[in-house]
């Protein structure tokens, strides 16, 4: 892909205006911004299955493609399209019924996070090891849950955005990613020596 | 504190700690496709209705089009009103040149008739008056 392209000083909102007078070199260079990063939050919002998640990008830019004019332009690209990516997912939830009951929830999460020995846990855990946990942690939790993790550590999201692309109030969002941390804190216990 | 450990889940949840390629340009081929024939469509006829159509449905809101609508109605009933009363005055333009037409030609020809008959024996009469006064002073 030639990464010269003549859009690539333009923002999200106004390529898509040009997605809409068919412009492709427009579509690359979305393509070239959002590809890899939904990429990722496909794998790992589909159990870390990558010909699945591909199958997903691929609908997903199919989608911008047959309609781009159901973006509206007032709002921002980058909330919209992981909408999109967000409605694709629970597609796939639904039609290939991919299991994402979580096994052995944490019942009472209501507790404070020990953030300073949840720091120092993962600081004495191997790198590679603490990955592994993670990926697994991911893999258990529910989908509503996985996905407001992933949208605020991989893409750097607000509450409110999450809120937003999970069409749900913002304090569902914090207790979804308080239920999370408390579940890694849990996990990262086993690796602690003092344990 | 907090920082700390949203930096630490923001450097492991990152897509570099994924470590996949970049997606292959060949999955959207068919999603390029659809974005390329929207140029062709749109630059023949029926792209240029639905232009029109998106005029409509997008840009305008309704009462911009119900607004519209009795402007372009008011204008048709004005000038269908305005194009009867001057069909009324082309008639009447008719009549009254019909009319005129005879009516002057008449009199043009009973003018024609006096002037023909009296008055030349007036004026050659004046005109040998004249002449008399003259020879005689």
């Amino acid at each position: 892909m030639d990464r010269l392209n003549k859009f690539s000083i333009f923002k999200d909102e106004e390529l898509m205006v040009y997605i809409i007078k068919g412009e492709e070199l427009a579509f690359d260079e979305i393509y070239q911004r959002y590809s890899q990063r939904l990429l990722g939050y496909f794998i790992r919002m589909l159990n870390f299955d990558k010909n699945l998640a591909e199958d997903a990008l691929q609908d997903l830019f199919l989608k911008i493609a047959e309609a781009p004019e159901k973006f509206d332009s007032s709002r921002s690209f980058k909330t919209w399209v992981f909408v999109v990516a967000s409605n694709s997912c629970k597609n796939y939830y639904r039609h290939k019924k991919i299991v994402y009951e979580s096994e052995g929830e944490i019942k009472h999460v209501a507790r404070e996070i020990n953030e300073s020995s949840f720091i120092k846990m993962a600081a004495k855990m191997d790198a590679v090891k603490f990955k592994r946990m993670l990926d697994e942690v991911l893999n258990q939790l529910p989908a509503e849950k996985k996905e407001a993790f992933i949208l605020k550590y991989q893409e750097d999201k607000t509450n409110a955005e999450i809120a937003y692309i999970q069409g749900c109030p913002e304090g569902s969002v914090k207790s979804r990613l308080h239920y999370t941390l408390k579940i890694l804190e849990e996990k990262l216990k086993i690796f602690n020596p003092k344990n | 504190m907090e920082n700390e450990l949203e930096n630490l889940l923001k450097n492991k949840m990152s897509v570099d700690a994924l470590e996949i390629d970049a997606p292959n340009h060949l999955l959207v081929i068919k999603a390029r496709k659809l974005v390329g024939q929207r140029k062709k469509s749109s630059s023949n006829w029926w792209g240029y209705l639905e232009q029109i159509k998106n005029v409509f449905y997008r840009s305008n809101k309704v009462y911009h089009f119900a607004l519209t609508t009795l402007i372009i109605a008011g204008c048709i009933f004005y000038f269908s009103k305005a194009g009867e009363s001057s069909l009324k005055i082309s008639k009447n333009n008719v009549y009254t040149g019909k009319s005129g037409a005879i009516s002057s030609s008449t009199t043009l020809a009973t003018n024609d008739a006096f002037i023909s008959k009296k008055p030349s024996v007036n004026t050659s009469t004046a005109l040998t008056s004249i002449m008399t006064f003259v020879t005689i002073n």
